[in-house]
């Protein structure tokens, strides 16, 4: 392992790998990503791969937008498959309330250049066919949402940074910081110090721990999400469907299986990668509810993640108050895979330049958390 | 004509040459091999692959098998059909 670089990034996930490319990329390639298990033990191997744009504020819908355009050319670019499919986000409203929350979401959504819409439950039929509508009062449906396959963009992203000379070190754990004049000077890590530049904090859900060890307060919490898969079946369901009523979500990945998380209101934060009982009991409900012709379909697996969450579950980025050469990325609250490109890419920007060029990242800076929030958390978190 | 060829894991249709490459190609934990070739993430769960499969890397690697390490056996043991997990109890 190198004992100087000019940029270490904690976390060998799709954060900290993205932003290695980003830098990469730009031709800054002396670079170590610090991964303390191996790569995509975080949520960045244990999420649903729900990629959508359909969020409830303007600084979330920016950068899931944006991001969509860039997954589009991510095969490309890697020169690997990540199997990206847009077959669209479908929300199934059961109540009139929710449905014109949904209205009002969508008509939100022209404003920032989204192309979601309410439908009603015959269009929803069509777009799930094999969807059971009983009670269901309507839909949001937007087409260019989908689903990737999260192990796909993490090899291909580590094997194109590798092969671009950045450094990945797995199984190196970061044990703290030498620190002088406001700022990080070495990185001590389990296999030794490295002297560097700049360190960016793309822990997932152990970031609030990484700043702690720079003396920076995040208040970010580890909640966890449990998820499941099934068998693969042939191909028969093109959207991602998600039930408002409980918070399921589903999706029919590229290898046909189906995935599918529900959200546990009782959840309590901390950080917890076991699996329980009760909530394959209430997943199983759940898809069958939706899906009666799936009750044959077998459980295969069932494992947990954590959601790295903000009080306003909007992403933490940029320099840190007093420690300026640590950079935050983390925080994203369940869904910092679907806004990964454009995160890595304003941190590279930051990095390179001093400054994040594709867009403002004042709404996501550390210091906001000083203030009484200004805006109401993101409604439309799920999962 | 075809190559003859060994299958480790039955289910994701894995050959020993697949793994031997990507031991060749850095992936030296069965952790990061299962999440690089798809080996012990069908039906069987690995039930039938991980033992021969940890051989051949260690065999591959020139190690000893405690530095390969295993993987995370997730619930349920065997498959279960949605329907019984989802079978309400007599008392709901």
């Amino acid at each position: 392992m190198k004992d100087r670089a000019q940029v270490v990034i904690i976390g060998g996930g799709v954060n900290g790998l993205g932003t290695a490319y980003q830098l990469a990329k730009a031709g800054m390639k002396d670079v170590v990503v610090l991964e303390k298990k191996y790569v995509m033990y975080g949520a960045s191997g244990r999420n649903g791969g729900g990629i959508r744009a359909q969020w409830g504020t303007a600084e979330n819908v920016t950068l899931a937008r944006e991001s969509i355009r860039m997954f589009n050319d991510l095969s490309a670019e890697l020169n690997f498959n990540v199997w990206f499919r847009q077959g669209g986000y479908l929300f199934l409203a059961f109540d009139e309330k929710t449905l014109k929350a949904l209205d009002k979401t969508t008509q939100f959504h022209r404003t920032v250049g989204v192309k979601s819409r309410v439908i009603d439950v015959a269009e929803a039929s069509v777009i799930a066919p094999d969807l059971n509508t009983e009670g269901v009062v309507g839909a949001s449906f937007c087409p260019t949402d989908g689903i990737i396959f999260p192990w796909a963009v993490l090899q291909g992203y580590w094997q194109k940074v590798r092969e671009m000379g950045v450094q990945v070190e797995t199984f190196t754990g970061v044990t703290g910081f030498d620190q002088s004049g406001g700022k990080i000077r070495k990185v001590r890590t389990t296999r030794g110090d490295i002297a560097c530049e700049t360190v960016v904090n793309a822990a997932g859900c152990w970031s609030r721990d990484i700043a702690a060890m720079a003396g920076v307060k995040l208040p970010n919490e580890p909640v966890r999400h449990e998820i499941m898969v099934t068998e693969a079946l042939k191909p028969f369901l093109d959207p991602m469907v998600v039930d408002l009523r409980t918070g399921l979500y589903m999706n029919q990945d590229m290898r046909g299986e189906i995935v599918a998380g529900i959200g546990d209101p009782h959840e309590k934060p901390g950080i917890n990668f076991g699996s329980s009982f009760d909530f394959l009991r209430r997943v199983s409900r759940g898809i069958t509810d939706l899906f009666p012709r799936m009750r044959d379909v077998r459980v295969m697996r069932q494992w947990a993640g954590m959601y790295d969450v903000t009080p306003d579950n909007k992403p933490v980025l940029g320099r840190s108050p007093g420690v300026e050469n640590l950079i935050q990325l983390n925080g994203a609250s369940g869904h910092g895979f679907m806004v990964s490109p454009m995160t890595t890419k304003l941190t590279a920007e930051l990095i390179l330049h001093g400054k994040a060029r594709s867009m403002d990242i004042t709404p996501f800076l550390v210091d906001r958390f000083d203030r009484p929030l200004e805006v109401q958390p993101d409604a439309m978190v799920i999962g | 004509m075809t190559t003859p060829k060994k299958i480790v894991c039955l289910c994701e249709d894995v050959t020993e040459h697949e793994v031997e490459e990507a031991v060749k190609a850095g992936y030296s934990d069965l952790e990061s091999l299962k999440r690089y070739t798809g080996l012990a993430t069908g039906p069987c769960q690995g039930k039938a692959c991980l033992c021969t499969a940890r051989l051949i890397m260690a065999r591959a690697a020139g190690t000893d098998l405690s530095r390969v390490g295993g993987i995370t056996f997730r619930p349920p043991v065997q498959p279960i059909p949605l329907k019984f997990l989802a079978a309400k109890e007599e008392k709901e």
